[in-house]
């Protein structure tokens, strides 16, 4: 078998509709308003004792928004792929997978993260809209790895734009047989 | 963790970013889940024995399947720990990319070193790019990141 086969076929490509709004979605009312609780518990969960999540007075003083602010890795928690249920890229997996059904790829390979301002507490997250933006392999020792990047951008309840952001969504695939990688 | 702030002109590129060492253990992985609202069970299910595996530092380190993996998101706020405990908290992270190469396990101590790549201004603030790595017991970087802190400026 020749060497120019690819794992990603035309027709899987054009179910992802690249650059085009694809989803929209909401959080939990209990999730998406940014609290002193969430906060904390995230502060906490690392063992991350900087005071700028903890004390108002040294956020006024020291910090550089002069209040308290949530860490910009916070807004990987609005992903709605990681978070929400969303699945802008199933139909794609479903055809590489051969078959119906609603697929999410394995795990996440990366974020993106580019914070047009920080989540303030009080603020709400309305919605994230997703767009795919592109999707890739690349070949490894045992596997083919697929990758679909999508983008969440994430909006507060008043529509404003925060935070443009983007997920690795990442599978593995056999070798078609007869073209493994030799040992 | 230090509270002294970094100056956009005390910073050049080559500068070493201060290493941060940090040990996770499951319980971390577990409060992590509840936070981020994610219940993918192989985050932080609780039949994992590794903390006895790994108790007897001459035993071999075996990792097995059903072992708890840590959040990519979890490592994402990690690497901005360190950078904000580096810069002070007058900076800002403005970008992330964080890549997940290989799975990481907790009870592990974790490495996070770095350095400085680029300063420039940008719209009249201090910005500078770093480089991360977090790396594991074995010294295989596992997540190699890239960032853009805001830094105060003197003048």
């Amino acid at each position: 078998m020749s060497n120019d086969w690819l794992i990603i076929t035309e027709k899987a490509k054009e179910k992802l509709r690249i650059g085009e709004l694809v989803d929209t979605r909401t959080f939990d009312p209990n999730r998406s308003l940014i609290t002193d609780k969430w906060l904390k518990l995230y502060a906490l969960a690392l063992r991350d004792s900087n005071p700028l999540w903890f004390d108002d007075a040294y956020a006024k003083r020291e910090g550089r928004f002069g209040r308290r602010v949530v860490p910009t890795a916070y807004y990987t928690l609005f992903n709605p792929m990681e978070n929400g249920g969303a699945c802008p890229a199933s139909d794609f997996w479903a055809e590489l997978h051969g078959k119906p059904g609603r697929y999410w790829g394995g795990h996440a390979a990366y974020n993106k993260i580019d914070a047009k301002r920080p989540l303030r507490l009080g603020d709400r997250v309305g919605y994230c809209e997703l767009r795919n933006r592109d999707c890739f392999e690349k070949r490894g020792k045992k596997n083919v790895l697929v990758c679909v990047e999508t983008e969440y951008r994430v909006f507060t309840a008043e529509k404003e734009l925060v935070a443009v952001c983007a997920y690795g969504n990442m599978s593995q695939f056999g070798y078609p047989p007869g073209t493994e990688p030799k040992a | 963790m230090s509270t002294a702030q970094l100056y956009f002109e005390d910073v050049k590129a080559g500068d070493e970013v201060r290493p941060m060492f940090k040990y996770v253990d499951q319980i971390m992985c577990v409060e992590w889940g509840h936070v981020s609202n994610n219940g993918d069970v192989g985050h932080w299910h609780i039949w994992s024995n590794r903390h006895k595996q790994t108790a007897d530092p001459a035993a071999p380190v075996v990792r097995r399947g059903q072992d708890p993996t840590l959040h990519g998101q979890f490592k994402a706020a990690l690497v901005e720990q360190m950078l904000l405990d580096w810069a002070g908290p007058g900076a800002w992270v403005k970008k992330m990319e964080v890549k997940y190469k290989v799975w990481d396990y907790p009870y592990e101590l974790k490495s996070f070193s770095g350095k400085v790549v680029g300063r420039r201004e940008e719209g009249g603030e201090g910005v500078v790019d770093v480089e991360v790595t977090m790396a594991n017991e074995e010294g295989l970087v596992t997540t190699p990141a890239t960032a853009t802190v805001v830094l105060p400026k003197r003048s």
